[in-house]
Formats: C-alpha cells, structure tokens, sequence
C-alpha cells in the first residue's frame, strides 16, 4: 500500500514535470547584489554625510583595521550565505570557519580596546542617529540577501539567517564608522551593532518561515 | 568494490538529474525511483518508528523535485540528496513532538478512567495491555513505557538507564512487535 502511495507520488511528479534551468554557481548568483549593495551603500553613506575627520582616520591603523575586519566578515558571510542557498552547500561547509573566526577576531579586538582605551558606555539609551542610519544602511541589503537566498533551497535556515545577519551587518558597520565621528568602544558596540545585533535575532526568529521551500 | 559501486550510482544518479532538468521525464522517473531505497537506507535505523519513514521518504521526493535546479552537473550526487533527506527528517520530528504536547493524556484524568479504564466499551483494552506489557523482561517494560508511552526521547531514554541510543531503539521495537504479536 505504501509502496503504491510513492508510486502514485512519483507518476504525479514525473507527469507535471518541465525542463528546468540549473542555478548558476553560487558566486555569479552573488555578484549582482554585491555591486547593487555597493552602490546602495556609497548612496546611504552620502546621504546621511561622511565624518568630518574621515581623511584623518583614513591614516589610524586601528581605524583601518577595523574596516578591514568588518569588510571581511561581511564579504565571507555573503559568499557562506550564497553556498547556503544549495542543500549541501556544494561540499563547502568549511568556508563557513572564515567568518565565524572574523566575528571572534572582531569580539577579541574590541574587548581589548575597550580595556586599553576608553569603554566610553552612554550614560543613557536613547534613540540616536545612528540607529535610524542603521536601519536605512541595512535593512535593503538584508532583505535583498533573504529574497537571494530563497531562490535556492537551503537546508540550513538559522545559519543562511545568521550568516544574512553577518553580511548586511558587515557592510553596515563599516558604513556607520564612516558616518558616525564617535569612535568609543560603548557607542560603536551600543549604537553601531546592537541594531545588527537584533536584525540578526528578528531574521533567526523569522528563519525556517522565511527560508520555507 | 562496494566503493567503486558506490561511484558508479552516483555517476548514474548525477547523469539522471542532470538529463532531468533538460526536461527528461523518462530519466528523471527513473531517478526518484532509484533513489528510494537509497533515502529509505539512510532512514532506517535513525527513527524511533519505522512506520514515520514512508511519510518522509514523500517529503523527500517532494523536495528533490522543487531543488532539482541547486543540483550542479559534476557534482556528487548522493551528499546533495543526503543534505536533503537529513533536512526533511529532522524537520518531520520536530513537527511530531511539537504536536505530542496536544495529544498528552493523565493517565489520571477522569476522562481517560472513564472511557478506557471503568467504562465497559474500552475497560477490557486497557486490562490487556497492561497484561501484555506483564509478559515483558522488567527493563524492556520500563524502556518501552518510557519510550513509547511516555514520550521520551531515545537519547533521553538511554541516560535514565545506562543504555546506549541504539540499544533502546532495539528493545523498544522488539518490545512492540511481542506485544503486538500477543494483542492481535
């Protein structure tokens, strides 16, 4: 009887069956909305106003290497989040260590300048520029990596939405330290990424309604 | 040579889809029924009821046929599909547990006394079960009760009595075939 019951599922299937066009690799499917999420990005930045002091920073190393990081996060959690679209994620389960260890680099780095140098917390929570710019700079990005990574089928929902998280938060933290002069480790961990922070939890949350296929 | 069988299924699966999604209805017919035993193998042995992997083998199909097109000519076929099978199951059980809270009944409940334990229609049922799960060895009652009719994990299972997972499942299966065997 069960026996029948696949036969019957299997004629269902083969019998409304058409041809269909295989994905392209992982890494052209992304190319478009990493042009598209640059050209967005360059857009918010000059709307909302690059810092005053940015030549001057563009000289700190520490400033540098922060953007560096961020990028890279970013840029690996956007090619994780590309091989998360396929169900094996085309035998590349490995890539996702490289952002997971800019995230842990990234954590280390301003735990100890927050020891080194100031912490600076904000004395009260309120809400601020930065949050309303965070949510301009990265929600589109988010959405649009979402809407990306539904066209495939990933059989990983929280870390395709972990690893969209990453990406939009990449690219929206390097946007905010370079619209933002506050360069305070509270402020920056406040401000700058507890916005990413909760897109993260809502798209986590949101992951198996969103990812569904 | 199982290794170089194993290789040449693949290259046969992956020849399939690939002739599949140019719109092969003959080969892509024989690819899911290739594959069905293949899925109905990777399931056995890791489901506490056997009778649950016809109901994910459907899915499983279902699924392979709307992500045919993520499949890359070249590439092993089986981990694609693995990947797959593993993402339904697990998706399978977490429906089935999550739904078992609605279904819990108190043995205590007057309800439940009334229609299977004082009431005429069923008293004689609930006598017989109790008389099957008798004719068990103590420690696979006390598995089966607690796996089958308490609702705990195998994993869950295993750590209250020293077991390890695969023993559990065993006993608990060989338990309900005994006691289907004495209620039929």
């Amino acid at each position: 009887m069960t026996e029948d019951k696949i036969d019957e599922m299997i004629e269902k299937l083969c019998c409304c069956d058409k041809s269909r066009k295989a994905m392209c690799h992982p890494l052209l499917r992304l190319l478009p909305w990493v042009v598209v999420l640059a050209l967005y990005v360059v857009f918010a930045v000059g709307y909302i106003g690059v810092r005053t002091d940015i030549e001057a920073k563009m000289m700190d190393m520490h400033f540098l290497f922060e953007i560096g990081l961020a990028a890279f996060i970013g840029i690996s959690a956007a090619i994780c989040a590309a091989w998360l679209a396929v169900p094996d994620m085309c035998g590349h389960k490995g890539l996702l260590a490289l952002p997971l260890t800019g995230l842990g680099v990234f954590a280390f780095w301003s735990t100890l300048s927050g020891f080194t140098g100031e912490w600076g917390w904000p004395g009260v929570l309120e809400f601020q520029h930065c949050h309303s710019d965070a949510t301009l700079i990265a929600v589109v990005p988010a959405l649009a990596m979402a809407f990306f990574i539904r066209k495939g089928a990933t059989t990983c929902p929280f870390l395709a939405a972990f690893m969209t998280a990453l990406a939009a938060g990449g690219m929206g933290y390097i946007s905010l330290r370079m619209t933002c002069s506050m360069d305070t480790v509270g402020h920056v961990l406040v401000f700058h990424l507890a916005p990413f922070i909760a897109l993260g939890m809502i798209l986590g949350l949101l992951a198996r309604k969103i990812y569904k296929w | 040579m199982k290794l170089s069988n194993e290789s040449t299924q693949d290259s046969r699966w992956a020849e399939l889809a690939f002739k599949a999604q140019k719109g092969d209805r003959a080969a892509y017919n024989t690819l899911l029924r290739e594959i069905v035993p293949f899925i109905r193998s990777v399931l056995s042995g890791r489901l506490a009821n056997p009778d649950w992997a016809e109901d994910i083998i459907q899915e499983v199909l279902i699924s392979v046929h709307r992500s045919l097109k993520t499949y890359s000519h070249g590439r092993a076929f089986k981990p694609w599909l693995a990947a797959i099978i593993q993402f339904r199951r697990t998706d399978f059980l977490r429906r089935h547990y999550s739904m078992r809270g609605d279904k819990r009944v108190s043995l205590e409940s007057p309800e439940f006394q009334a229609t299977y334990v004082t009431g005429t229609a069923h008293a004689g049922e609930y006598k017989d079960i109790e008389a099957a799960l008798d004719t068990l060895p103590p420690e696979q009652r006390k598995v089966f009760e607690l796996f089958r009719i308490k609702g705990y994990s195998a994993k869950e299972v295993a750590k209250q009595t020293g077991m390890s997972v695969t023993a559990v499942k065993v006993s608990a299966h060989r338990a309900g075939k005994v006691l289907k065997k004495i209620l039929q």
